[in-house]
């Protein structure tokens, strides 16, 4: 794989990646521009990184081989982006950057301690944020690292290290500002990259009636509607990445950076063609390498994450390949960018509000917190592919349970009590985790179709409902004047 | 030709929240029940992928109805574009559902079998042209005005510091 076209398209993304670091720490001068990028995105800079930070290495190898091996089913990770575009800017985007008109936003926590006049409730969404990003940073560092040692040929330890690295440098220099802009760069990369796979795959497989008439010959289930899923199963994917997608914190809190909020306008559009772009791979290579395999074409894949290295090298032009495997390491860094400036400013900002502490140099803590997650999660991800794979699991699941029925119901109803709120994030918190841990301990299992995050999910968002009704009479209490101007706005 | 916004009056103020509110409360009971199910065996947990179909989309439709009211106004232009994004997907999750399997012959739909393809267009591709340019096209009308944007910049001023 270590190709001399391959070897300098990777060394040749490294230097823009270092470059837009170093452009971007010039311009960081405050705890705002680190956590917020001061607040002076474009409309389509906020619609590319938000692409590029929602969507990971995972569109590009794990969901490939996903659908190579359980055929559409592995569709409904990513199908509920049809209407997640719509949903967050009708239900977050307004009221998080209206919120960002009236109090200093730097975190998600931050917006839900001002609707709920709570510290307690921003310290503990903080707290399930870190929980969360160290195990999702963990997963991301060591997909990097197979890819870096793929292209490299460095040792899978040493490249799990050069990829935190990397990240580091232009994470803690220049902040969520360096991530954006490099989001960017990376972003259009992925979408350029996917798209044009994405036609090497049709015309690899003889169109897409073609993949489907092979693959209908010899494994019709593969192209059921829910694939080798139950209907339970895949249908409860659509609702746990649906609904999920309002609660994670790395990409809505990208709203609070947009300059003006009028061109909230187009951002459902330009996310939604970004993110369609990125993922024809997904979709597109899966089905087209399992009808090669069944056609006799290729051989058997080693295992399904071979998906996307088998086609690029065997069916796509060298630097195509070359650039894709750009776009993986461009897909997880982007990625682990964000975890890492939602994780910093939760312990610098967050924690220390629900304790009562007062943060001086919040810059300076910021980068020290930056240095020690990015540590940790290396570490873990070096250590530990057991632990990497417990921690990657409920990272998705915690974040949807504890923040969506805060944000997504608070944001948009009086009704909404501190008390629900706080109750459904401890639920959530408690829940994913006791139900994960017995899940991957094997202490229980659940039947075909239910998830840890899913029952967490509905269990957070009914007692939120639940806690908020009995505490009723609370509801105007938690709500300033101007919070109460955001919320009818 | 009737006015695309019907502006009640104060007493009434809230009432398109409340419903969305409510349909909430009933699409999640409901996925709750479908989930439950699972626990269960024979016609119970075969009735959980339906029940599934009809109240999973009924959240993520009423989530989006809770976001997009604005207190006060009932405007039918959102009103028909989120009742036919349920439509379209619960709808192809019941026809996902109810259509027998296709033999190996059966024609195409697009390059993929058919239930497959009712599916993918209801959950997918209808939803995903079209919710955009709705947001889009109501957006002066529905989310943000600069009168709205005024508002909070007075009650931001306003607050003590």
């Amino acid at each position: 794989m270590s190709s001399p076209i391959i070897v300098g398209v990777g060394v040749a993304y490294f230097a823009v990646v270092a470059a837009i670091g170093w452009w971007a720490s010039r311009r960081v001068h405050s705890a705002r521009d680190f956590f917020v990028a001061g607040q002076r995105l474009s409309l389509l800079t906020l619609g590319i990184s938000s692409m590029a930070a929602t969507l990971s290495g995972f569109a590009f190898i794990g969901g490939p081989g996903l659908i190579y091996t359980i055929g559409l089913g592995a569709v409904y990770i990513v199908l509920p982006a049809s209407i997640t575009n719509t949903m967050s800017a009708w239900v977050l985007a307004k009221r998080l950057r209206l919120l960002a008109e009236i109090r200093p936003m730097l975190t998600i926590p931050d917006a839900i301690g001002a609707r709920f006049a709570s510290p307690t409730a921003q310290g503990l969404a903080g707290l399930a944020i870190v929980i969360a990003v160290v195990g999702y940073m963990a997963t991301n560092l060591l997909a990097l690292g197979v890819i870096l040692d793929a292209v490299f040929a460095v040792g899978r330890a040493p490249a799990i290290w050069i990829g935190a690295l990397v990240v580091l440098a232009y994470s803690v220099s220049g902040g969520i500002l360096a991530g954006i802009y490099n989001d960017v760069f990376q972003g259009a990369l992925m979408a350029i990259a996917s798209t044009l796979v994405f036609g090497y795959a049709l015309q690899a497989g003889g169109g897409m009636a073609g993949i489907s008439h092979t693959i209908l010959q010899h494994d019709p289930v593969l192209l059921s509607p829910w694939g080798r899923l139950s209907p339970l199963a895949a249908m409860s994917f659509f609702f746990v990445f649906g609904l999920g997608t309002l609660g994670q914190p790395h990409v809505i809190h990208k709203f609070f950076m947009l300059r003006d909020p009028r061109r909230l306008q187009w951002f459902p559009l330009v996310m939604t063609v970004a993110m369609t772009m990125t993922l024809l791979l997904f979709v597109g290579v899966g089905l087209v390498m399992k009808a090669l395999v069944l056609a006799g074409v290729t051989p058997p894949l080693r295992s399904p994450d071979d998906a996307t290295p088998r086609f690029l090298l065997a069916f796509t032009p060298q630097p195509l390949a070359a650039l894709v495997f750009a776009a993986v390491a461009a897909a997880i860094m982007s990625t682990v960018n964000s975890f890492l400036s939602v994780g910093a400013a939760a312990l610098t900002h967050d924690l220390p509000v629900a304790l009562g502490w007062r943060v001086g140099e919040e810059l300076r803590w910021g980068r020290i917190w930056t240095v020690i997650l990015t540590l940790a999660a290396a570490a873990v991800a070096q250590g530990s592919t057991g632990l990497v794979a417990f921690l990657g699991i409920f990272g998705f699941g915690l974040f949807a349970s504890t923040l969506v029925p805060s944000l997504a119901l608070g944001l948009n109803w009086h009704g909404a009590t501190r008390a629900g709120a706080i109750a459904s994030i401890a639920t959530g918190l408690i829940g994913t985790l006791l139900l994960e841990t017995m899940a991957y301990a094997k202490w229980f299992t659940f039947p075909a179709g239910v998830t840890a995050a899913a029952v967490s999910l509905v269990a957070s968002l009914l007692v939120f409902v639940v806690v908020s009704w009995l505490t009723r009479d609370t509801a105007a209490d938690a709500l300033a004047p101007d919070v109460r101007a955001v919320l009818d706005a | 030709m009737a006015p695309a916004v019907v502006t009640t009056d104060a007493a009434s103020r809230g009432a398109s929240g409340r419903t969305a509110l409510r349909l909430l409360l009933v699409g999640v009971g409901g996925v709750a029940l479908a989930y439950a199910s699972a626990f269960t065996t024979g016609p119970l947990a075969r009735g959980g992928s339906w029940l599934m179909a009809l109240t999973m989309p009924l959240v993520l439709v009423s989530t989006m109805a809770l976001g997009a009211q604005r207190a006060g106004q009932r405007h039918r232009g959102l009103v028909l574009a989120l009742t036919l994004t349920y439509g379209v997907v619960a709808g192809g999750f019941l026809l996902g559902l109810a259509l027998p399997a296709e033999t190996v012959e059966a024609p195409l739909w697009w390059g993929l079998p058919r239930r497959a393809f009712l599916v993918l267009a209801g959950a997918g591709a209808i939803p995903l042209v079209m919710l955009p340019l709705v947001y889009a096209r109501l957006f002066s009308a529905v989310t943000l005005r600069d009168v709205d944007l005024q508002r909070v910049r007075d009650a931001a001023k306003a607050q003590p510091q």
